[in-house]
C-alpha cells in the first residue's frame, strides 16, 4: 500500500480473509449458505469442470434450497407431467408452480421486482415480452449447456432464454363447412370476400404479425392484414377454446391454431385439417431464469435438465408440441415434412410493442 | 312468544329524530375500527386507481403527474361508441332483470302462487352457476351457427336462417339481465317479506284490484328497495366483465369493462389508460351513488316493518295463479335448467358438438375423472370454500355496521362512508389485484402470496353489495324496534346483537349466500394475487376453458353448482331455523 491507493495484491488478500471469515465454522449459517451459493452458481465456469461435478455442485445446492419456483402460461397438466419427471430425478426439490395469461405473469414479475421481491426461478414468457423483461434486468444471463445442437433460432444468442417448445400455427378449416375443394391452399386464399365473417382469430395478435413480419418484411404484412381485416374475423380468445369452437362448427376457418392440437383433435375423429400455408409459421416459446431467483441452484438444475435430452422428450410427451431438441422425434416433424417454416427469429422480439400496436390499430378500431 | 297486533301506522316522513344511545367506549370502539378498517381496505384499490390515472409510468415506477392518459382515453375516436355501448348494455340488463326479478318476489311474497317458493331455489341456483360457464352454455345454445336452440328450431320450424344470433347487444341484454335476476330478486323479496301489507290490505278492502293496488301501493312503497336494486344492478352491469367478454368482444361491441381487459393485457400493458377508463366508470358509480344516497334519505318515508305485526296475507290470484307457477318454470328452465343441460351436455363428449348419432355414441364420463385428477383441484376446492364462507361471513357483518353508521345515526361524514363502501364496483378486477397485490408487497403485513391477501380483495371487492344489501334492509326497519332496546336499557351491541340480527337473518342469509357464490367463482382480481398454495377452483375452470378442454370446463362446473347446491340448501335450512318468524 503507497501513496493511499490500495494494491491489488491488499484487495485480493482482504477478500479472502473476508470470505474465510463469513465461511468459517460458527458463522451465521444465512451468510455462509448464501456467500457459498452465490459463489458456487457465479464463480464455476461451466467449462472448468465436468458435466458431472457441476450437476453435483448444483445438487449440493438445490438440497440445501430444497424448492423450485416456476410460473408459465402454459397448461398445469403438462408442467405437471413435466414436473413429476424432473422429481424423479432430484426427489429432495419441491416444486410449485404459478399460471396465468403471458400478460398477467408480465405484471406480476415486473410489479414484484419494482417492489424488490423476487419469487420466481424459471418462467415462461411471450416473445411479446421479451425484451422488456430483459431490459428490466429480470432475465438471468445463462449458459444453457445442452442446446449446442439445437437450431440458433431456438436460443437467445446471450443465452437469455431459450424456447421450450416451437409452436406452429397453421389456419384450420371444418371439413364438415368447408369441402377440400374449396379449402382455402394459401394465405392469398384467406382474402377471399366468401370467408367474410366466417374466420375466427385470437383477439391478441402481436405475436402473428411479429412472425408474418419475419417471414414477408414488415410492408408486405401490414398491406396482408389489411386485406385480411376486411373479413370481418371473429374474435375469441385462447387457441384451445378456438379449436373446441371451430370443431363444434361455430366458424369455418380460424387462421392461426396450434398444429399440435389440430393433430390431437383429428385423433379424436374431430372434422378438422390444417392449411399447409407456404411458409408456415412458427415461433419458440421462451423460456428463462429468473435474474434474482430465490433459488438459483434449483433453478440451474432445472434449466440444465429440461434442455437435455431426457427433458426434452419429457416436455414432448407431456405437450406434445414440437420441441427444439432435433434429436426428439415427433410427429409433427412428420406433418411438417417438406414444408418450408418460417420461425420467428430471436432479433425481431424486439419489435414485439410494434408488432402489437399494428394490429390493435387494424384489428382493434 | 310475543304477539304482535296488525295496525297501519305510517312512518312519519318528517321526522328528523336519530337513534342516540348512552354507548359504552367498546361499542364506540367497535364503530370506529369497522369504519376505519372499511376506509382502509377500499382505499387501497381506490387510491391506486386515482394515482395511477394521472402517471405515465406503471405503478412503483418514478414518474411526473400527468393528464395525457384521459386526454388519450377521451380523444380516442372509439370511447364514444363504447360509452353508448355501456349505458345501453348496463340500462337494457337491469330493467330486463327487474322486470323478472320484481314479478318473481312479488309472486313469492305476496300471492298464493303454487311452488311459488321454488324461486329461491332458483334464484341461488342460478346465482352459483357462474357467469362465465353461463356465457359459455348460451354460446352452446344461441349460437348462429352450432346454437342448439337454433338448431333444433331450424329442424322443427324448417326455418332458412338461425332465429337467434347471441352475438347481437340484444344476445348481451338478454344474458347479462338474466344474470342481474338473482340478486335484484334476493333485494326485493327481502325488502317487500319485510314491508308492512296492511297498506295493500287495507286497498283490497277497499275494493281495489291486484292490479291497482300493485301500482298505488306496492310499487311505490317498494321505491327505495327498488331504486338500490336497480342502481346496483345498473353499476354492477357498467363493471361486468364476463357476458362483454364471452359475447361482445367476438361481435365486436366494447364496453368499459372489455376494454379495460383488453389495454392491461395489450404488450406492455397500458395501465394509466386502464386507470384513466377506470376513473370513467367511477365517475358513472359516484352518480349512480348520489342518486342512489337521495333514496335512503328519503327512505324513512317508506319505513314499514314497526314493532306492529307485519306478516302478510297471501293474494289469491284465482286461476291465474297457475300463470304465476309457469312463469317461475320458465325462468328456472331459462335461467338454470338450459344451461345446466348443455354443461352436462358438453361434459360427456370428447370435444364440443351439437347433437348427433356420432356424438351419442362418443359419451363417456371422462372428463369428470380428468378434471378430479387435475392437479390441483381438491386443494383449490378446499381454498375456495374456506375462503367463501370466511369472506360472505366478514362482509357481511362489515356491511351491517356500516349500513348502521350511514342509515341511523347522525355521525359527520356518514354519506362519504358510504360512499367509500360503495366504490370498489367501480375498480376493476385486475387493477384492484395489481393494487393490492403492489400494497402488500410494500408494507410490512406478511399476506403476499397467502391465501389472506385473496380474503382482504373478496371482502373489499363484495363490501359495495353487502352495504346495499344491509342498507336497504335496515331502512325497511323502524328505529322504534331500537328505541324500546334502548329505553329497556341494553347497550348498542346488545342491540345490534339482539334486535337488529335477528331482524336481518334473510338479509344476511341473501348476502351471504350471494358474496358466498360470487367469491366461489371471482377470477379477474384472484389472478395476480393467488399463489401455488392459495389456487382457487374458479382459476382452474379458467385454465381449462383456456386450455380449450370445454368437456373438463362443463364437469368442473357441473360439480362445482352440485357442491354449491348442497352448501345453500343446508345454509337456508339453518337460516330458516334463526329467522325471525
Amino acid at each position: 500500500m503507497s501513496g493511499g491507493k490500495l494494491s491489488p495484491k491488499f484487495l485480493t488478500a482482504s477478500v479472502l480473509v473476508s470470505i474465510t471469515y463469513l465461511v468459517r465454522p460458527g458463522a451465521p449459517p444465512v451468510v455462509a449458505a448464501s456467500l457459498v451459493s452465490s459463489l458456487q452458481v457465479a464463480a464455476v465456469a461451466p467449462s472448468q469442470e465436468s458435466e458431472r461435478q457441476r450437476e453435483a455442485r448444483l445438487v449440493e445446492g438445490a438440497k440445501k434450497e430444497g424448492k423450485l419456483m416456476f410460473w408459465t402460461g402454459g397448461t398445469a397438466k403438462d408442467w405437471q407431467y413435466v414436473f413429476s419427471k424432473f422429481r424423479q430425478k432430484y426427489m429432495f426439490l419441491t416444486t410449485d408452480y404459478w399460471r396465468a395469461t403471458d400478460a398477467d405473469l408480465y405484471q406480476k414479475i415486473t410489479t414484484e421486482a419494482r417492489a424488490g421481491q423476487y419469487n420466481v426461478d424459471v418462467s415462461g414468457a411471450d416473445v411479446e415480452y421479451l425484451q422488456q423483461l430483459k431490459n428490466a434486468g429480470l432475465m438471468k444471463k445463462y449458459n444453457w449447456p445442452n442446446t449446442a445442437g439445437w437450431s440458433p433460432q431456438y436460443k437467445d444468442r446471450e443465452g437469455y432464454w431459450i424456447a421450450h417448445h416451437v409452436l406452429c400455427l397453421v389456419p384450420a378449416y371444418n371439413t364438415n363447412l368447408v369441402s377440400a375443394a374449396e379449402a382455402p391452399k394459401s394465405w392469398d386464399d384467406l382474402l377471399d370476400p366468401k370467408w367474410n365473417k366466417a374466420i375466427s382469430m385470437d383477439k391478441d395478435g402481436g405475436d402473428w404479425v411479429l412472425m408474418l413480419w419475419s417471414a414477408w418484411g414488415k410492408e408486405k404484412t401490414v398491406n396482408y392484414l389489411k386485406q385480411l381485416a376486411r373479413n370481418n374475423l371473429v374474435f375469441g380468445e385462447g387457441a384451445g377454446a378456438r379449436t373446441q369452437m371451430l370443431a363444434a362448427g361455430a366458424v369455418k376457418i380460424d387462421v392461426r391454431l396450434n398444429l399440435h392440437q389440430i393433430l390431437e383433435y383429428q385423433k379424436k375423429n374431430a372434422p378438422l385439417d390444417w392449411v399447409r400455408t407456404d411458409p408456415i409459421l412458427s415461433r419458440p416459446g421462451p423460456l428463462f431464469i429468473a435474474q434474482h431467483a430465490p433459488h438459483p441452484n434449483a433453478a440451474a438444475l432445472f434449466g440444465d435438465w429440461f434442455s437435455s435430452l431426457e427433458g426434452q422428450q419429457t416436455y414432448y410427451e407431456a405437450s406434445g408440441k414440437l420441441v427444439p431438441d432435433p434429436k426428439v422425434k415427433s410427429h409433427l416433424s412428420e406433418a411438417l415434412k417438406g414444408l418450408k417454416i418460417s420461425v420467428l427469429p430471436a432479433e425481431l422480439t424486439v419489435r414485439g410493442n410494434e408488432a402489437g400496436a399494428i394490429w390493435r390499430d387494424i384489428f382493434w378500431k | 312468544m310475543a304477539r304482535y297486533f296488525l295496525e297501519i301506522v305510517p312512518a312519519n316522513p318528517n321526522s328528523n329524530a336519530s337513534v342516540t344511545y348512552r354507548r359504552p367506549r367498546s361499542d364506540t370502539v367497535l364503530l370506529i375500527f369497522t369504519a376505519a378498517l372499511v376506509v382502509y381496505l377500499v382505499l387501497t384499490p381506490l387510491g391506486m386507481l386515482i394515482w395511477n390515472s394521472f402517471k405515465a409510468t406503471p405503478p412503483g415506477v418514478p414518474g411526473p403527474l400527468t393528464l395525457d392518459n384521459f386526454i388519450n382515453a377521451y380523444l380516442d375516436p372509439t370511447l364514444y361508441p363504447l360509452v353508448a355501448n355501456s349505458f345501453l348494455y348496463a340500462t337494457g340488463s337491469t330493467v330486463f332483470a327487474f322486470f323478472i326479478a320484481f314479478t318473481m318476489a312479488w309472486l313469492v311474497e305476496r300471492t298464493n302462487a303454487p311452488l311459488r317458493d321454488l324461486a329461491y331455489v332458483i334464484a341461488i341456483v342460478s346465482t352459483i352457476i357462474p357467469g362465465m360457464i353461463a356465457s359459455i352454455a348460451w354460446l352452446m345454445l344461441l349460437h348462429p351457427r352450432i346454437g342448439l336452440v337454433n338448431r333444433a328450431l331450424i329442424n322443427i320450424f324448417g326455418f332458412s336462417e338461425p332465429p337467434f344470433n347471441i352475438y347481437t347487444m340484444t344476445g348481451m341484454i338478454f344474458i347479462g339481465g338474466l344474470r342481474h335476476v338473482p340478486i335484484m330478486f334476493l333485494l326485493l323479496a327481502g325488502a317487500l317479506r319485510s314491508m308492512d301489507p296492511s297498506l295493500e290490505e287495507s286497498a283490497a278492502t277497499c275494493g281495489s284490484g291486484i292490479s291497482a293496488t300493485l301500482r298505488r301501493i306496492t310499487l311505490p312503497l317498494m321505491l327505495p328497495a327498488s331504486a338500490a336494486a336497480m342502481i346496483y344492478s345498473f353499476i354492477n352491469a357498467v363493471e361486468a366483465f364476463e357476458v362483454p367478454a364471452l359475447i361482445g368482444i367476438p361481435a365486436r361491441i366494447y364496453v368499459f369493462s372489455t376494454k379495460i381487459y383488453l389495454v392491461m393485457h395489450q404488450s406492455p400493458p397500458d395501465d394509466g389508460l386502464s386507470a384513466a377508463l377506470g376513473m370513467t366508470v367511477l365517475m358513472i358509480a359516484v352518480v349512480g351513488t348520489v342518486f342512489y344516497q337521495r333514496v335512503v334519505t328519503r327512505g324513512e318515508r317508506y319505513v314499514t316493518v314497526t314493532g306492529k305485526g307485519y306478516r302478510p296475507r297471501a293474494i289469491d290470484l284465482g286461476k291465474g295463479r297457475y300463470l304465476g307457477t309457469v312463469f317461475l318454470f320458465t325462468f328456472l328452465f331459462l335461467d338454470v335448467i338450459l344451461p345446466m343441460l348443455v354443461l352436462v351436455w358438453a361434459s360427456l363428449l370428447p370435444y364440443y358438438q351439437v347433437p348427433s348419432m356420432r356424438a351419442f355414441r362418443s359419451l363417456s364420463l371422462a372428463s369428470y375423472v380428468n378434471a378430479l385428477k387435475y392437479p390441483g383441484v381438491l386443494q383449490s376446492a378446499q381454498n375456495s370454500l374456506l375462503l367463501s364462507v370466511v369472506g360472505g361471513c366478514i362482509t357481511m357483518f362489515l356491511a351491517a355496521i356500516i349500513s348502521w353508521i350511514v342509515v341511523r345515526s347522525k355521525v359527520p361524514g356518514r354519506r362519504l362512508l358510504d360512499f367509500l363502501a360503495f366504490t370498489p364496483i367501480a375498480v376493476p378486477g385486475i387493477v384492484m389485484g395489481l393494487a393490492l397485490m403492489f400494497v402488500y408487497l410494500n408494507l410490512p403485513i406478511p399476506i403476499y402470496g397467502t391465501i389472506w391477501i385473496l380474503l382482504i380483495a373478496f371482502v373489499t371487492k363484495y363490501m359495495p353489495w353487502a352495504t346495499r344489501n344491509t342498507n336497504a334492509g335496515l331502512l325497511q326497519i323502524h328505529k322504534e324496534l331500537e328505541e324500546a332496546s334502548e329505553v329497556s336499557g341494553a347497550s348498542w351491541w346488545q342491540t345490534f346483537r339482539r334486535v337488529l340480527v335477528p331482524l336481518l337473518v334473510a338479509t344476511f342469509a341473501s348476502g351471504f349466500l350471494y358474496i358466498f357464490s360470487h367469491i366461489m367463482r371471482e377470477i379477474s382480481t384472484a389472478i395476480l394475487l393467488y399463489s401455488p398454495k392459495s389456487n382457487l377452483l374458479s382459476i382452474i375452470i379458467w385454465e381449462l376453458w383456456q386450455a380449450g378442454t370445454i368437456a373438463e370446463v362443463g364437469a368442473v362446473s357441473v360439480m362445482l353448482v352440485l357442491l354449491l347446491g348442497v352448501v345453500t340448501f343446508i345454509g337456508r335450512k339453518y337460516v330458516g331455523r334463526l329467522s325471525v318468524s
